[in-house]
């Protein structure tokens, strides 16, 4: 049965509780009588929106990104790692610390060239 | 009881199961919408208290009632979309920003064995899985589409910098968070949540608790958890002096208040994480036989001086500058967690556990 | 029970996929790929393999696609008086530019994974046998797949494991290149 799993069983609690949610809110909804189009506009200090909100920003935001992916995966393999350190023993530890150390470099070298510098 | 059992055409004991499942998965999730609701009011009661004055007060007595009106408040508001927002991921965003927030509780062990009318329901906990670190990790690491998406979606400055920044910052916090709870998975061997708790109570001594061998993680965990939940001194996404409001600026009603519900509910969870992981869960302090009811006030408690200090560090440190946050991340943070971890691997695996469990 | 939640995740993943291609929206196009990405996750649990699911979520969807989505934006793909001009994608662009290439590619891979599937049919049919029928339960009950992978990484693939290094190494190398390059028009 679907329900003795504990996990599907809580989606479903958790979908009543928002879709009951959700029911009292279409019921309970306040349309406002007088409206005005400057209501949706967005705020910009209290002017006009000027150009598109859409701006282009610093690729340094993508640095992040891929680096975040590097290290991500990274983590995911430490995994299994941390949790038989015991048993992996001193092989187990030269693996990972050679594998730690080649990725270090990489980040020294970033380090080194600035490209996690936020200026 | 038998009679509607054997109507469903299941045995007693399944009915009661069932019951059992029902019964606590519904008052865990509407306890975790509560604690949101009430850390509403306590975050202004004590900031109102740090500043010597009142805070809210008139809605009942010591302002108790406050989260309900606002309740009703967020209800009966008008909802604005902006111009040019794009409606789907607009009316989406606030709800994967809540969602992952809901879901990671699933796999916190509130207390021990719960024994009622004479009989063993189980850990108090909705899903006692065996890999509840990595779920807690892989469904956490969702809460940044809520923000990203808030930004994008509602056409405005403010909240796609807003957005950014902060999904920048959730990322960059995220790795140190996955390294610091990775040394206490080395520590413990296991990466059931339950378990990790029962190896620290198992005796009753505080000083079992993995803080005390792992103080360095404990404080990384800390850090990046006020980081992953956009709060002070890290709360970038929503800088008023800069940003207006952050990400969800242009949000209003019930929608606004869903990204505070899950702002609150990922603090609730990643303090129960920290007291899971570092301050022995349900474990009371010399009773190590110690009946579930106070294990779960002891763990109530542990987590509520968890939260509390989420208040007060937001009213006694300065925010700190995003190149500033980006540089404790990547050059502070990162490396304590990586080199801890390490260190903490190469003591296991050298000379075996420190005071094995 | 399990039989008919897989198929109903494969057809979700199916149309999840398809959203990625047909969608107009990019950002669109990445949710479908998220939700892809959890049908597929769950289709791994349903097999039993935990921390595959997990890392499927935690590395795929909370990371790459984070990456993906950044990407989009910086090439302000977004509507706007601004935005490149979108071509319309789906099933009618292929067709309408006779685009020969795309078709004989994507039938060659129909092809080609179709007569893979149909040639490991029985063997997958006995692996899938030969594994326990845990089913659901595979999501609470057995423990130790990390394990089981924690030997195989330090055991029979440790050289591709080491390998793993020396990739992540050379993308960190690559983007400190490329952000090095994109500095000084923006400085």
């Amino acid at each position: 049965m679907v329900i003795e799993s504990p996990l599907l069983a809580f989606l479903i609690v958790a979908f009543a509780v928002a879709g009951s949610m959700l029911v009292g809110a279409k019921l309970l909804r306040v349309r406002a009588k007088h409206s005005s189009p400057l209501k949706p506009t967005t705020y910009e200090c209290g002017e006009s929106p000027a150009g598109p909100a859409w701006v282009r920003f610093h690729a340094r935001y993508y640095v992040v990104a891929l680096f975040f992916v590097v290290f991500d995966i990274e983590a995911a393999f430490l995994f299994p790692w941390a949790l038989v350190v015991r048993e992996a023993g001193t092989a187990g530890l030269v693996a990972v610390f050679s594998f730690v150390a080649v990725l270090m470099v990489g980040w020294l070298w970033a380090v080194k060239k600035g490209a996690l510098r936020w200026q | 009881m038998n009679d509607i059992a054997a109507k469903l055409g299941m045995t007693g004991d399944q009915l009661e199961g069932l019951l059992a499942i029902l019964v606590r998965n519904t008052v865990i999730l509407i306890g975790v919408i509560n604690v949101a609701a009430v850390m509403t009011l306590v975050e202004r009661k004590v900031s109102a208290w740090m500043q010597y004055r009142h805070g809210p007060n008139r809605v009942g007595p010591w302002g108790l009632l406050q989260p309900l009106a606002d309740g009703v408040k967020f209800i009966f508001k008008e909802v604005v979309i902006p111009y040019g927002a794009n409606k789907p991921l607009y009316l989406l965003a606030p709800a994967m920003a809540a969602v992952p927030a809901m879901m990671t509780i699933a796999v916190i062990p509130f207390a021990n064995d719960v024994v009622l009318f004479g009989k063993n329901w189980g850990p108090l906990a909705i899903a006692d899985i065996d890999v509840g670190i990595l779920y807690l990790l892989a469904i956490g690491s969702m809460s940044v589409y809520g923000v990203i998406l808030a930004g994008w979606a509602s056409n405005s400055k403010y909240s796609l910098l807003g957005g950014l920044r902060a999904s920048a910052q959730m990322i960059s916090y995220e790795l140190s968070m996955i390294l610091a709870i990775l040394a206490v998975v080395a520590l413990a061997g296991s990466i059931n949540l339950k378990e990790i708790a029962a190896l620290q109570a198992s005796t009753g001594n505080p000083l079992d608790w993995f803080f005390f061998k792992q103080p360095l993680a404990c404080f990384l965990l800390l850090v990046a958890s006020f980081a992953e939940t956009n709060r002070h001194p890290f709360d970038f996404a929503e800088c008023e002096p800069e940003l207006v409001a952050g990400f969800n600026t242009e949000y209003s009603a019930m929608k606004w208040a869903i990204f505070f519900i899950g702002e609150y509910s990922a603090m609730a969870v990643m303090s129960a994480l920290s007291v899971v992981l570092f301050w022995g869960g349900w474990s009371v302090p010399f009773m190590p036989d110690a009946p579930w009811y106070l294990g779960f006030a002891a763990f109530l408690a542990k987590v509520s001086v968890y939260l509390f200090l989420f208040v007060w560090v937001r009213w006694t440190l300065p925010r700190f500058r995003f190149d500033q946050l980006m540089r404790i991340g990547w050059k502070v943070m990162l490396p304590l967690a990586l080199l801890n971890l390490l260190a903490t691997g190469a003591m296991l695996a050298l000379f075996g556990p420190p005071g094995a469990p | 029970m399990a039989n008919a939640l897989f198929y109903l995740v494969a057809a979700l993943s199916v149309i999840a996929a398809a959203g990625v291609v047909l969608f107009r929206n990019p950002i669109s196009n990445v949710l479908s790929l998220l939700f892809a990405f959890f049908c597929l996750a769950t289709i791994y649990l349903l097999a039993g393999f935990q921390f595959l699911a997990a890392t499927q979520i935690l590395v795929y969807a909370g990371a790459i696609m984070v990456l993906f989505l950044f990407v989009i934006m910086l090439l302000n793909l977004a509507p706007g008086p601004n935005a490149p001009e979108l071509e319309r994608v789906g099933l009618a662009m292929f067709l309408r530019r006779k685009s020969g290439v795309t078709i004989v590619i994507a039938a060659a891979l129909l092809i080609l994974g179709t007569s893979a599937v149909l040639g490991t049919h029985d063997t997958a049919v006995q692996a899938a046998e030969a594994m326990p029928k845990k089913g659901l339960d595979a999501i609470t009950a057995t423990p130790g797949s990390s394990e089981g992978l924690a030997g195989e990484m330090f055991g029979r693939y440790l050289l591709p494991f080491e390998a793993i290094s020396m990739l992540l190494l050379a993308t960190a190398v690559a983007v400190v290149v490329l952000a090095k390059r994109s500095r000084p028009e923006n400085s």
